[in-house]
């Protein structure tokens, strides 16, 4: 079902892969960007069949927002629906105003809402809207669609879920009111009337909270009900869960959470909208083509929502459509929720192009013998990016297996799509024909003096590879053997180009484990174990929820002031502090370890160690090798798998 | 030994009598240059634009034609790829900006700030000193090659040359906090830390810059005796580049205590005076002293020049909130006084805020503004002689500055309050630990109302009357909710019984905890917060947690109340919905209800906010109405 065309409103869509609505934080002075444009013809290139382009916006609610009451957004507009129509999906813009969900930091004047209710995260007490200040927001929402038919759209989205007046106004959460609006579907219709005005025989949508995740908040059955009441007024419904100030776990689910979480909110509302021939769309996490075509196939939606998939890989539809395997997004957070809830760009871990497709990709040149050192994430893409670009590809990995420490990570409990990551890189490496040696160590090549001919790539061209500050290249001593003999050393003449992803390794403080051993095997402690985080990220409580599940008796500390502090933003922490909860970890903030003891540092109080075992989590240091070549990843210093695939990636890119 | 603003002077002197007088403001001749007085302004994130710009050029210009003597302007990066925040400007992009802001500030001495953030910079790959993680970011940083320092030293003598090219009259070069040249010399950021960097940059910028101005913002004390800096160490580097420098600015704190280096009104202002007179004994009058460090009073200021502690005083968070300082204290006045919260001026923050101020509402609003201006276009703002009287209702911070406003304007006003201090919130909150200085924000506003001719009618309960020009600053309402609200007890009007207090804390905007500190002197005290810290909406979030810790307050992370009873509260974990009981009186934190709707209320009455918001908002009613004629 997922390639049959979809009749929405007036137009017809090609298929029911949907591309929906989200923060990007491409906007350049509040202006649609041409990294807008870029970014979401990437994905109607790939074959999206409706691409909803992100919130223009009537207020100030972040940083980066566009504004789309400001008519200087018309020629961004018109770039953006170009780019689109030109690859034949069909493009809509969300409009939307989020009341109380917004601060006065940016526009320095009091927000507004339906009532005087704070947001639980802006915490800002609103003025409530009177007449004529409804009546303003509602010519508002007309002023910005206008300026969207102008600028090229076939219609507009209006937010009414996530972060939304429109969802303030339907919610008695927030609307508190004893006049005509304390019907909130009231506020909704004239919005949709005033907007319809403008869009004409355009596409009208709005998009409808269906769960706010709050005792006495909106339900499924809400979002049916608003949708029968407004159904005379629009093209489509889009639906959503959760509300972004409050219950954003819910809107952008880490992995381990199931495709379809959200699935009773659009069958509800199809199921009120049946026989009116509305579509409706759902959303959910569907991160491959077969969960999409299962949410259609049940009966659950019309249309399939797929925001992370599609970043993950732009070409997800016509892979789709193919029955072709798509890049997996892996749930992880990191660089598209997390980065913008940072007011960073948009980015994505498994694709590096990702919040840069408006940056040129230089042709490749020559083909090159490319010699890759290191079999983790940086390595992989770099021999995979590098292959593909026609360059002849080896890469050597000195442990028996791909991935380096992100496949270790992958054994944690509920990290196991990370592996996703890693067969997805080691797929293409494959399928570009990049030989892999396993157990080899490069420097074992150069150092076992059999007498036999020299490893080419290591003299041939060493004179044209720069040293890792772009010095002269250090000389390689005892370039000399053939001992090891792998199968790249024997059969090619030489690498013109090596590309050393060689990784970190860990830096335990004496007496410790490293988490890394943990997740290995090599080490299991038992009893009483403290597990010291000094990253901060998922590794540390990870490796408590390990040797918790194995029935250690587990407290994970940190020097900060919260713990599992970095899981906050991966929108992974309610979830992993619940099972840690039920499996009896104890989190200790403020603390250090102090000799034979630890620091409660703010109160200077000693406190004794009690444990059997300690496990760490700290910065890695890089695994240094004595080769002459582009360093990238981890090697270069430690990060994460994004910085590694990232740079991987764009070392290929640079071989000329 | 921190000087207190109240107290003695070494000298002994008296501050207590009008400012007028003093050398703090008065021209005079440093190092062969005339300034137009001993007051520095600065350098600090503003993120006012990407680049140093006509943004910047109101800002400092405002600050100079108010008598700065020396202006320092925002830390440049003297390489393309350090990035300390997303805001900070390039020295490879200042040029324009250094010879705007030259040309607008003169005759006050404008120095380029130039700095690498090394590992504490935001960008993809910081290069520092040795591969340790920045503390706050956990970043791990790449080790810059010695080819690369030579480089970094190069780019600093490059970006002095550009600077002073430019028409800016020297430079001033980070060593401070947020620096690569302080990590150099520290043994938190690498195992092998010495001052030879920070002395080539400084001998490579006098080579470069010959004759210009040449200062050092210089970390005397990292606060972490174990491996930082330390004072003793900073006195042997003071020694070495003191006849390389015009000055040196003492400064404390590293990546690790960030916020102790421009701390709130929890530390004593003037904090630095011990540190500044040791410097000032090594340097023996080779270059001058600058004293920093929370200095935003005239007279504390003046006793640090008259004990020889100092040469030259910086006043920056002073200066933000009265750009006019000098002037002010030529003419006898007190300036509007910073109240040091670093509410708005800390803007070292992801979402990436424009410098604001607490207590003057034109600092960083947009231009065009919405209808802000500042003192300095007052004038055409100024009415006609027959307009009406103008009736504010409430002597809070909002009625208090329309007032001011409309009497500058030359409006007749009137103000009726029903307490029988003016004041407002403002007085209850200066009862609070660190909100002391707030006090003086009340005395000054009502002592520039009295000034301005306003006539003030306390203790009334005013019979509103119908139509005329009326402003409503009435103030904002406790809400109905069991327990008894924060405000009423800080107030005194709610008295607290004996024994163990709960406060629920749903904001986290710090009124809560101050209270929760300060009753914690006497009693059990009980923080609840659905939050994973105490306070998180404020600026000093890692003090107040330490604070709180050492007082003795429990902290009860990531709950909220969920049953209210007279001497008991139940409370549930946010995440994993256990719940607990605590003992105790409830205090009610949450928001707090706006007046009875008035068209045009302002401040609380409006929407109950923070004295910012109150601040600006009577601000903007009363150039309004100026306007409106």
């Amino acid at each position: 079902m997922l390639g049959e065309p979809i009749r929405v409103g007036r137009q017809v869509v090609r298929n029911r892969i949907v591309f929906p609505a989200h923060l990007t934080n491409a906007a350049e002075d509040n202006r649609p960007s041409a990294q807008h444009a870029a970014y979401y013809a990437a994905r109607a290139q790939g074959g999206a069949g409706l691409v909803i382009v992100e919130e223009q916006a009537l207020d100030r609610p972040y940083e980066k927002a566009v504004l789309g009451t400001d008519p200087a957004v018309v020629p961004g507009y018109r770039a953006i629906t170009d780019a689109v129509h030109a690859h034949g999906a069909v493009v809509l813009a969300q409009v939307g105003h989020n009341g109380a969900q917004s601060s006065s930091l940016y526009a320095r004047t009091v927000v507004e809402a339906p009532s005087p209710v704070p947001d639980p995260m802006f915490r800002e007490v609103p003025v409530a809207l009177d007449d004529a200040g409804i009546a303003r927001v509602v010519e508002g929402f007309a002023t910005v669609a206008r300026h969207c038919v102008a600028g090229g759209f076939d219609g507009v989205e209006i937010q009414g879920s996530q972060a939304s007046l429109v969802r303030q106004f339907l919610s008695p959460l927030t609307n508190h009111r004893t006049d005509r609006y304390g019907d909130g579907v009231l506020f909704l219709r004239e919005v949709l009337a005033a907007v319809r005005a403008e869009v004409g025989g355009g596409i009208l949508g709005v998009r409808l909270q269906g769960d706010e995740g709050l005792d006495g908040g909106l339900t499924a059955a809400d979002a049916a009900r608003v949708a029968a009441r407004i159904a005379d007024l629009v093209d489509v419904v889009n639906t959503a869960v959760g509300v972004a100030t409050v219950t954003l776990p819910l809107i952008e689910p880490p992995m381990g959470v199931p495709a379809g979480y959200a699935e009773p909110v659009p069958s509800a509302v199809r199921a009120a909208l049946a026989g009116t021939g509305i579509p409706v769309i759902g959303v959910g996490r569907y991160t491959t083509p077969e969960q999409a075509e299962r949410a259609l196939s049940s009966g659950a939606c019309d249309l399939v929502g797929v925001v992370r998939g599609q970043i993950a890989d732009p070409s997800f539809a016509t892979k789709a459509l193919a029955g072709r395997r798509v890049r997996h997004c892996i749930g992880c957070n990191q660089e598209c929720i997390a980065a913008v809830g940072l007011n960073r760009r948009l980015g994505c871990v498994v694709n590096p192009d990702a919040g840069r497709e408006s940056v040129p990709v230089p042709a490749p040149g020559p083909r090159r013998r490319v010699l890759v050192v290191g079999g983790g994430p940086a390595g992989l893409a770099a021999a995979a990016e590098a292959a593909e670009r026609g360059h002849d590809v080896d890469l050597v990995e000195r442990s028996d297996r791909l991935g380096g420490r992100l496949a270790l990570a992958a054994a944690a409990p509920e990290r196991g799509e990370l592996a996703l990551a890693v067969a997805d890189l080691a797929r293409r490496c494959r399928d570009a024909g990049v030989r892999i040696s396993l157990r080899t160590d490069a420097r074992e090549l150069r150092d076992a003096g059999s007498g036999a001919a020299d490893p080419a790539w290591c003299r041939t061209r060493e004179e044209e590879v720069g040293g890792p500050d772009g010095g002269p290249p250090r000389q390689l001593r005892d370039a000399g053997s053939g001992a090891a003999d792998p199968a790249w050393c024997r059969t090619r003449e030489g690498a013109d180009v090596v590309i050393v992803a060689t990784g970190a390794r860990p830096d335990p403080p004496s007496g410790t484990i490293d988490v890394t051993d943990v997740l290995t095997g090599t080490a299991s402690p038992s009893g009483r174990v403290l597990v010291v985080d000094e990253l901060g990220g998922p590794a540390a409580p990870s490796v408590a929820e390990l040797l918790a599940r194995r029935g250690a008796r587990v407290r994970l500390m940190t020097s900060g002031m919260v713990a599992a502090e970095g899981l906050g933003p991966l929108l992974e922490r309610e979830r992993w502090r619940r099972r840690a909860d039920a499996l009896g970890i104890e989190l200790l903030t403020d603390r250090v370890l102090l000799g034979d003891g630890i620091l409660h540092h703010p109160t200077d109080t000693l406190e004794p160690l009690d444990a059997d075992a300690i496990v760490h989590a700290g910065p890695a240091v890089p695994a240094e090798i004595e080769l002459v070549g582009t360093r990238v990843g981890d090697v270069l210093a430690p990060r994460d798998a994004a910085a590694a695939i990232r740079e991987g990636t764009d070392a290929a890119r640079a071989v000329r | 030994m921190p000087v207190d603003p109240d107290g003695p002077s070494r000298s002994g002197a008296d501050y207590s009598g009008s400012p007028a007088g003093y050398s703090l403001v008065a021209g005079c001749e440093v190092r062969g240059r005339h300034l137009p007085s001993r007051v520095l302004f600065g350098p600090h994130a503003t993120n006012l634009a990407r680049r140093l710009g006509p943004e910047h050029v109101g800002y400092y210009r405002a600050r100079a034609a108010g008598g700065a003597g020396v202006v320092v302007t925002e830390v440049a990066s003297v390489t393309p790829d350090d990035r300390p925040y997303e805001y900070a400007p390039l020295a490879s992009e200042s040029r324009d900006g250094w010879a705007a802001i030259a040309a607008a500030c003169s005759p006050a001495l404008v120095l380029a700030g130039l700095g690498h953030a090394g590992s504490q910079s935001r960008g993809p790959l910081p290069r520092a000193p040795a591969v340790v993680p920045d503390p706050a970011t956990r970043v791990v940083p790449r080790p810059l090659s010695a080819a690369e320092t030579d480089e970094v030293v190069e780019a600093f003598a490059t970006a002095a040359r550009a600077a002073v090219d430019a028409g800016c009259g020297g430079v001033e070069v980070q060593a401070g906090q947020y620096s690569l040249l302080r990590q150099f010399g520290s043994g938190l950021s690498g195992p092998t830390p010495d001052d030879r960097v920070l002395v080539d940059v400084l001998r490579a910028v006098r080579d470069a810059v010959g004759d210009a101005w040449v200062g050092v913002r210089l970390c005397v004390d990292e606060l972490a005796p174990w491996a930082g800096i330390t004072l003793e160490q900073a006195l042997e580097t003071v020694d070495r580049v003191a006849d390389l420098v015009d000055h040196v600015v003492p400064v404390r704190g590293s990546a690790m205590s960030v916020g102790a280096t421009r701390p709130d009104a929890h530390t004593p202002t003037g904090f630095l005076a011990e540190e500044c007179a040791a410097v000032r004994s090594v340097v023996a009058g080779r270059c001058a002293v600058v004293l920093a460090g929370s200095v935003v009073d005239p007279g504390q200021a003046q006793a640090a020049l008259d004990d020889g502690i100092a040469d030259l005083v910086e006043m920056t968070r002073a200066q933000i909130a009265d750009p006019t300082l000098v002037w002010t204290v030529r003419d006898g006045r007190t300036p509007r006084p910073c109240v040091l919260t670093n509410q708005g001026c800390r803007v070292r923050d992801v979402r990436n805020p424009r410098i604001a101020c607490t207590v003057e509402p034109a600092v960083g609003a947009p231009v065009p503004g919405p209808n802000v201006t500042s003192d300095v276009s007052m004038a055409a703002l100024l009415t006609s002689v027959a307009a009406p009287e103008v009736l504010v209702v409430g002597a809070g911070p909002a009625g208090l500055e329309a007032a001011r406003t409309l009497a500058l304007g030359g409006r007749a006003v009137r103000i009726v309050e029903r307490d029988e201090e003016p004041g407002g919130l403002l007085r209850a909150i200066a009862t609070l630990p660190g909100r002391h200085r707030f006090a003086g924000l009340a005395d000054w506003l009502v002592d520039e109302v009295v000034r301005l001719g306003v006539s003030m009618q306390l203790g009334i309960s005013s019979d509103l009357p119908d139509g005329g020009s009326v402003l409503f600053a009435t103030g904002g309402l406790d809400a109905p909710r069991p327990g008894l609200p924060i405000a009423a007890v800080v107030r005194g009007t709610a008295p607290l019984p004996d024994g163990p207090v709960v406060l629920d804390d749903p904001l986290g905007d710090g009124a809560a905890v101050a209270l929760a500190e300060h009753l914690a002197q006497y009693r059990a005290v009980a923080l609840v917060t659905p939050d994973q810290v105490a306070g998180k909406q404020l600026a000093d979030l890692v003090g107040a947690n330490g604070r709180l810790q050492r007082v003795g307050v429990e902290r009860v992370l990531e709950h909220r109340v969920v049953e209210r009873h007279p001497d008991h509260v139940v409370v549930a974990d946010v995440v994993t919905g256990t719940r607990r009981t605590l003992v105790g009186t409830l205090v009610d934190a949450g928001p707090r209800l706006p007046a009875p709707t008035h068209p045009g209320a302002i401040g609380d009455a409006r929407a109950p906010r923070t004295v910012a918001e109150a601040i600006r908002e009577g601000r903007r009613a009363a150039e309004g109405m100026l306007r409106a004629g």
